[in-house]
């Protein structure tokens, strides 16, 4: 119990002296999980949106896979990458590994399949009235596809808010790819674990609040975003 | 320990869980009671834990040394430099790239030991704090070539993979010593006192004692024990 009252002491007090040491970690954190989500959904919502417009005859089977692939743990993911990006590995000449780009191609990767899945879903799940409508009215099949994806923007924006979240807080791919470098890499989860290797439980607690504050920041201001168009 | 352990746990019957962590977290674990003993190796911090009341019957059964690894170009040119703080100040100097464990383990505390000794205070961005294991932190200087300070036995384990030379060695400063500590039964009456004494006292037995000197990686001696020399 000790633990749990002076981790919430810590955490006022990170907050309040807004200690720069963890401020660098939070910047990193969002900045990180900012742009993978980003990337990644450049890619993935209009695959998603794609895919489930397509009459394709394997289109279940790659939904079931999508699927599986959101069970796959962030640590293979990691070494998945690193194979890649290390210095013998097909991508070794960039010299990406132990740096911020590692991160963000780790985590890219990882939520592809996550933010193609929900879109694909919530693509699907829009009245199938809208997409004849659309098609009637004339429209050419980009065209109906984006109607279709407007009427969904709002599930379309859940899809990207749960991956930054799933991102955010996984530790395997940061650690693994980023190397936990102070001031470079090191980001909110990666200083948990640290912490935790430390001994210093009350202060890996503490950075776990900072990180679900942090989320809930941006979580709040996507909202606020979406609202205002 | 996967060596040492079962034989002790054969004749007494018995089974040791084995929690491996570095000894930052390992004297928190035992500090709080969750473990019936523990092995560390950062003697300011365990001597602080015994005066603390949590640990008895200290014993610094073995040690080995640490090494001064670097890359075979070797930029600050510490080849065949005597002391560990002299060549850490020659990388001071030169700028290069210095991977530093940043865990509070018993290396990283030996690094720090050496970095005052040497009279350095400010590090600059050739200084990364890397906040991982041992293994994490070769794989890193490795890939980076970089400058690193590494256990003897890790780096024997991996020195196939490994595009790094040792560069210093040898320097009094670079011992390492390892202790088995009691968690106090007076103070977590929930610990098993019997058996972590007897496991505490096993490690100095001559039977330990023999097997700790004749454990080898590649056919090299790695540990000496020490319970003569050390009380």
């Amino acid at each position: 119990m000790s633990d749990l009252r002076q981790a919430l002491a810590e955490a006022l007090r990170l907050i309040l002296s807004a200690d720069a040491d963890v401020r660098t970690i939070v910047s990193a954190s969002v900045r990180f999980s900012l742009a993978s989500t980003a990337i990644a959904s450049l890619i993935a919502l209009p695959a998603g949106i794609a895919l489930s417009a397509s009459r394709m005859r394997f289109k279940r089977i790659i939904e079931d896979v999508l699927n599986t692939m959101l069970a796959i743990p962030t640590v293979v993911v990691g070494l998945f990458v690193y194979a890649l990006v290390y210095s013998q590995g097909p991508l070794g000449g960039f010299h990406m590994l132990f740096s911020p780009a590692a991160i963000v191609l780790g985590q890219t990767v990882l939520i592809i399949p996550l933010i193609a899945s929900l879109a694909c879903s919530a693509v699907s799940s829009i009245n199938p009235i809208v997409r004849e409508t659309a098609l009637t009215l004339g429209a050419g099949k980009f065209r109906t596809m984006r109607t279709v994806a407007s009427e969904a923007q709002g599930a379309l924006l859940v899809a990207c808010i749960t991956a930054f979240g799933r991102v955010i807080g996984e530790v395997g791919i940061s650690l693994l790819l980023g190397g936990n470098i102070l001031g470079y890499t090191r980001t909110i989860t990666t200083a948990v674990s640290l912490q935790t290797s430390k001994g210093e439980f009350a202060q890996g607690l503490a950075l776990g609040i900072i990180l679900l504050i942090t989320a809930f920041i941006v979580n709040m201001a996507a909202r606020l975003f979406r609202r205002k168009p | 320990m996967p060596y040492l352990l079962p034989n002790f746990e054969k004749p007494c019957n018995c089974k040791v869980d084995l929690i491996a962590v570095g000894s930052g977290q390992a004297l928190k674990l035992a500090s709080n009671g969750d473990v019936d003993m523990v092995l560390a190796h950062d003697p300011q911090a365990e001597e602080k834990f015994v005066k603390d009341g949590f640990g008895i019957n200290r014993k610094t059964f073995m040690m080995n040394d640490f090494v001064l690894l670097g890359p075979l170009s070797d930029p600050a040119r510490i080849k065949g430099t005597k002391s560990a703080a002299q060549a850490f100040a020659k990388i001071q100097k030169s700028g290069s790239t210095f991977i530093s464990r940043g865990d509070n383990s018993g290396t990283h505390q030996k690094e720090k030991s050496i970095w005052s000794k040497a009279g350095v205070r400010t590090f600059g961005s050739w200084y990364m704090e890397i906040g991982q294991g041992m293994g994490a932190a070769l794989t890193m200087a490795d890939e980076k070539q970089a400058y690193i300070i590494s256990d003897r036995a890790t780096y024997l384990q991996r020195i196939e993979r490994l595009k790094l030379a040792v560069l210093v060695e040898g320097d009094p400063e670079l011992l390492n010593y390892y202790s088995a500590i009691q968690v106090n039964p007076s103070r977590y009456p929930t610990v098993n006192a019997t058996l972590s004494r007897q496991l505490t006292d096993w490690l100095c037995s001559t039977e330990g004692q023999k097997l700790i000197n004749n454990y080898q990686i590649s056919g090299r001696q790695l540990f000496k024990s020490t319970c003569d020399i050390r009380k």
